[in-house]
């Protein structure tokens, strides 16, 4: 169709121009052409012109006008393609999706063949997952374009997406007998693997096979092909066959463990015994490969585990191999196969002490064993058991075993980075880092431990001092955290958030948790260029894979963190509103004297004078960064898509009007990605309860309740529900079907049992569990405030033998006594913090707020002298216990401050697991 | 240890990479991304693409090597911010993944941790003497001396050769970096090809390291 307002020759050139210089990123000559056209009074009003106008402007940074000038074109002529399809680029530069899909519909309405657009609106279509869509403009690209080779991939694909195998496989096929292929062509060898790919999910293994088998030859991507194969014979029960490939692929990595388990499947190895032979076995045939000689212990047991964990660990200790404790850990889970190591890790210690050997020379052993170790195998030795006992959160003994290895050898960072552990598993996070740190200024080369420290720093609050070590690996010129964050550097943004949140510092904390979430949203944006990138390379399996990816991108346990945080801290705003400045102010003013009146209004004045100096400097920086943008942009470096996003401001964010819409924004991605971890549902059921909404809430008891019925946090919700159930019967605050539903759908979850019924039962269940019990308790006496002193009784054990009894559950039963949660119970309390105190003694969580500042006066003293090694020492200690150092410099701790540190839960620490 | 380290990539680099289109800084509005992830099909993150199609297999987990697929990458970038002094952002690990899936490797321990990687790459300069590039090489700390490095070098050395015909592969290394050097030298048979001055953003020079892949010599040990 003809544009309805055509221009003449040499406008027409003119215009043609502009699009030339659009395409060329030449924005101010496109202007100009533009210029040229509409200062013509007769075509001062030319919808294109206009359109394209703004298209440039919006290049240039300049979005308000851009938009002004786009909408006007469009409105001046509303049936050309030109004007809607500029409009829906400007959309989607906003990266409004949704709007610039409409604007090309109605685009192609009046120029239903225009390949450009097409193209547009099939990558908006992939990009939102509109596969039907997708797979329509696909068609009309395949239609237009039938002698592109992505037109054919394109049109096969979106079929693919949707599952439609047959379609998909028939297109390919089609396709390939198009092609003429060299000798060497990686391309067409991605292409035939696709293609198999597509076959497998259609389910026809036997086609796939032939297919493979078929086409190997052409295929350059060996791996791929011999782990297919591999995997098509097992599931077609060839296992003869299966058996040669995969010993192809183990003679090509025999590190890769998968390919043991499905040997063991070929060879049809069912007991440990059998698998435990054929891995002896290929042992003897490899002896330079790791892996199986590992496997084996996973299925030798009494005295050949014996035997071989002996070989294993002697190995390892001589060679001085830092992660054998982590190697080993997972054969803890059997109590004899521990007892087994150190068994025999104890024996190398007397040994090795005594004869600098692993065995006696009176032991009837290898003469190797005989011989005399090099010195550092009886400080590996010493490391390991640390960690062993460290394991068991036998703190006493992990700490004699490595203060005995760093005697041994003061300079191994490894070894002061397991110490600063063991204080972390021990609840004290300040001792913890003031190790870790000694650990990195034995070797500030390294990022490693430099990463280590900056985390130990932040698990003990200290963010500025964190953000100073990350500083030495980040780009000079721009603040680490600014650097940081750039780098999408998720864990240390992570940690920050946790960190300000224990601080109460909630702002900042929200800050964090936007910024990672942004980081996710930014690598879905990331997938925006490989749409087209991927089938010029033809690397469509790994394509598809990304797309897959990407769905369920914030699953990722990173997002999953940073989710749980926000969440938390929106229900706290929610529960406790950060109170506005000025109105505060203003109800101090009304009970002011006079006099003590004016005073203050000169001290704002001043204030305020200063505030606004400030607020200039900051205009000034701000424009700086604006024209500094500007110059990148008009030297064609930067698109304008690439401008700064909204800023991130703590005070507003602490101050959001709507922090339960805010939570369930983060909420949302967990329900429909983490959906199996029971966190998830009680955080919904947390904001659903603020919110009142009764379905929303047996929707998040339910899945809860479906996801861990056992968990105590589960147990308390569903009681927590029940009640206010009860109270909304009372009242009649909703409509009947509502409650029918809620009754259908509890009945088969509660039985014929009361909630007080349900609770005696859950407490009997879990009387000998930690976490159970406080739930339960704490349920006891929101029921029946009179049940209080029976309640704490239950919640105040400390037996031995109790499960869960650690830091974290501890001072989670702290915490609520504090909170009363069982009514007033300050003494209680206060005893049983002594008790902990007893149980954990270097946790932090259960010591006075005077032992408390009297560690963090000790710790920064330290600071000042670390060049002194012996710093440790006890006389140093005693130096400041009970003098008045501590009492002038250590501030009191208000329960504030403890609780923070109760919250900080060492649990969370524990990266064992 | 060891890394072998590729200069940091800062935006503009990234956006010289032969990705077709420009790059796409500003994320949309919350509101369309979770609209995206609400549309989603359920699915866990380890039921997503793997290199078999058919499914894997349930294993006992332990110390493993094996070629990355495109949902390691994002491990692969944290343990390099973990380890390196050389990062990059997400788009360029889904470059790497997305043009050479053959050539990255993960080593990941029983937790399916990322201990360590090899992110590599080909370079597209010449035609007839295809080669293969180290961007990054790293090793956790706490996972030194199993030979790792070694290991993942190997295999995706390998890789360039079977898939890519590569007839060398080559590597940056910062001069001061003397124990990376040293695996490279000695256990690597890398040699030094040129000195690249200021190569790294912070002013240090890089040495150019090569290691011939064409010659009867490089016979893996596999």
């Amino acid at each position: 169709m003809p544009p309805s307002n055509p221009l003449p020759p040499k406008e027409n050139s003119l215009f043609k121009r502009i699009l030339k210089c659009y395409e060329r990123k030449q924005y101010k000559n496109g202007l100009k052409f533009a210029k040229q056209i509409l200062s013509n009074p007769k075509f001062a009003e030319h919808g294109e012109t206009l359109a394209m106008k703004g298209l440039t402007l919006n290049s240039l940074g300049r979005k308000e006008e851009a938009y002004e000038y786009v909408r006007k074109g469009l409105r001046n002529d509303l049936k050309s393609h030109v004007c809607w399809h500029v409009y829906g680029l400007l959309q989607r530069s906003a990266k409004k999706y949704d709007e610039a899909i409409k604007c090309y519909r109605n685009a192609l309405k009046w120029e239903k063949d225009n390949i450009q657009i097409l193209r547009d609106l099939s990558l908006l279509q992939i990009q939102m997952r509109d596969l039907e869509g997708y797979r329509d403009t696909r068609y009309q690209l395949f239609i237009q374009r039938p002698t592109h080779r992505a037109s054919w991939i394109g049109f096969a694909m979106s079929y693919h997406l949707l599952k439609d195998y047959g379609m998909a496989l028939k297109i390919l096929d089609s396709f390939r007998k198009t092609l003429v292929t060299g000798s060497y062509d990686y391309e067409h060898s991605e292409l035939l693997l696709y293609q198999n790919m597509v076959i497998q999910e259609s389910g026809d293994l036997q086609g796939a096979l032939n297919h493979l088998i078929d086409s190997q030859t052409q295929i350059c991507d060996l791996l791929s092909v011999e782990e297919t194969l591999s995997q098509l014979y097992l599931k077609l029960g060839k296992f003869k066959d299966a058996e040669d490939q995969i010993s192809k692929l183990l003679k090509r990595n025999p590190e890769n463990t998968m390919y043991y388990s499905m040997m063991y499947e070929a060879l049809k190895l069912e007991t440990n015994e059998e698998k435990l032979n054929y891995l002896t076995d290929f042992v003897s045939n490899h002896p330079k490969t790791s892996a199986p000689k590992r496997l084996i212990l996973n299925f030798a047991e009494g005295a050949k585990f014996k035997e071989e964990a002996d070989k294993y660990l002697k190995t390892g200790l001589r060679k001085g191999v830092p992660s054998l404790f982590v190697d080993v850990r997972s054969l803890y889970k059997d109590p004899s196969k521990a007892e087994i190591i150190l068994n025999l890790i104890s024996l190398y210690r007397d040994n090795l002490e005594k004869h600098s050997a692993f065995s006696t020379p009176q032991d009837v052993a290898s003469d190797e064993d005989k011989e005399r170790e090099p010195p550092c195998t009886i400080l590996w030795t010493y490391y390991f058991m640390a960690q062993h006992y460290d394991h068991y959160r036998d703190t006493e003994n992990a700490l004699k075993f490595i203060n005995l290895a760093i005697d041994h050898t003061p300079t191994l960072v490894e070894l002061f980075v397991t110490k600063a552990r063991i204080y972390k598993h021990a609840g004290d996070v300040i001792e913890a880092y003031r190790w870790v740190d000694e650990a990195q200024a034995l070797d500030t080369a390294d990022r490693c431990i430099n990463s280590k420290c900056a985390k130990y720093m932040l698990r003990a609050n200290l963010i500025k001092e964190a953000e100073e070590i990350c500083s030495k690996f980040t780009r000079e010129g721009v603040s680490a955290m600014e650097n940081l964050n750039e780098m999408q550097c998720m864990w240390f943004q992570t940690e920050c958030a946790l960190a300000y949140q224990r601080l109460e510092n909630w702002g900042e904390s929200l800050k964090k948790c936007h910024e990672i979430d942004r980081h996710f949203s930014e690598i879905i944006e990331d997938q925006f260029d490989f749409h087209t990138y991927c089938m010029r390379k033809m690397t469509l399996r790994s394509y598809v894979g990304l797309l897959r990816l990407e769905d369920v991108l914030r699953a990722h346990s990173f997002y999953q963190r940073a989710a749980k945080c926000a969440i938390e801290v929106y229900l706290r705003l929610h529960d406790q509103p950060i109170k506005d400045q000025k109105i505060e102010e203003q109800m101090k003013l009304e009970n002011l004297e006079p006099s003590e009146l004016k005073k203050l209004r000169n001290k704002q004045r001043k204030a305020q004078k200063k505030a606004e100096l400030q607020l200039a400097e900051a205009s000034a920086a701000a424009e700086k960064r604006d024209q500094h943008n500007k110059s990148k942009q008009v030297a064609g470096d930067q698109e304008a898509d690439s401008l700064p996003q909204d800023e991130l401001i703590p005070e507003k964010l602490a101050r959001v009007a709507d922090p339960l819409d805010q939570a369930i924004k983060f909420l949302y991605p967990l329900q429909n990605l983490a959906a199996n971890n029971v966190d998830t549902h009680l955080m919904a059921f947390e904001i659903y309860t603020r919110r009142k909404r009764p379905l929303l809430m047996l929707q998040s008891v339910k899945r809860a309740f479906e996801t861990d019925q056992k968990h105590p946090l589960v147990h308390e919700a569903l009681i927590r529900f029940c009640r206010e159930l009860e109270g909304w019967k009372k009242e009649r605050s909703f409509a009947e079907p509502v409650f029918t539903v809620i009754d259908k759908v509890m009945a088969p979850i509660l039985g014929t049992k009361t909630p007080l019924q349900l609770n005696q039962e859950y407490l009997k269940e879990h009387k000998d569990d930690l976490a159970g019990t406080l739930h339960a308790a704490r349920v006891m006496c929101m029921m029946d405030k009179s049940k209080q002193s029976e309640a704490i009784k239950v919640a105040i054990r400390l037996d031995k033998g109790l499960k869960n009894r650690d830091i974290s559950t501890c001072s989670s039963v702290l915490g609520a006594l504090l909170n009363g949660d069982f009514g007033d119970a300050k003494e209680t309390a206060e005893t049983y913090r002594i008790n902990c105190h007893k149980l954990f003694p270097q946790a932090l969580a259960f010591v006075t707020p005077e032992q408390y500042g009297l560690r963090q006066f000790k710790a920064s003293k330290d600071q000042d002298k670390r060049s002194d090694l012996n710093f440790f020492e006890e006389s140093d200690l005693s130096e400041f216990a009970g003098t008045e150092h501590s009492e002038k410099n250590v501030p009191p701790l208000s329960k504030v401050d403890l609780d923070k540190h109760i919250n900080n839960d060492s649990n969370k620490c524990n990266d064992n697991k | 240890m060891p890394p072998a380290t590729e200069r940091p990539c800062s935006r503009s680099q990234a956006e010289q990479e032969p990705v077709a289109e420009s790059v796409h800084e500003v994320p949309a509005s919350e509101a369309t991304n979770d609209e995206t992830i609400r549309n989603a099909t359920r699915r866990g993150m380890d039921q997503t693409y793997n290199r078999f199609s058919v499914g894997l297999l349930k294993f006992v987990k332990n110390m493993n090597i094996r070629c990355a697929r495109p949902s390691d990458l994002m491990n692969m970038q944290h343990c390099n911010l973990l380890c390196l002094p050389e990062n990059y952002q997400m788009k360029y690990y889904f470059y790497h993944g997305l043009s050479w899936p053959q050539l990255s490797y993960v080593a990941e321990d029983e937790n399916g941790q990322i201990v360590g990687y090899v992110l590599a790459k080909m370079e597209e300069d010449s035609e007839d003497n295809p080669h293969g590039h180290i961007t990054s090489l790293a090793v956790k700390r706490s996972h030194r001396r199993l030979g790792l490095a070694q290991k993942l070098m190997d295999q995706a050395a390998n890789a360039m050769v079977e898939t890519f015909k590569a007839k060398y592969v080559s590597l940056h290394v910062r001069k001061s970096n003397r124990a990376a050097l040293h695996l490279y030298t000695n256990t690597l048979h890398f040699t030094i090809s040129e000195v690249e001055p200021k190569y790294y953003a912070d002013g240090e020079d890089a040495y150019a390291m090569k290691r011939d892949l064409a010659k009867p010599t490089f016979a893996l040990k596999l």
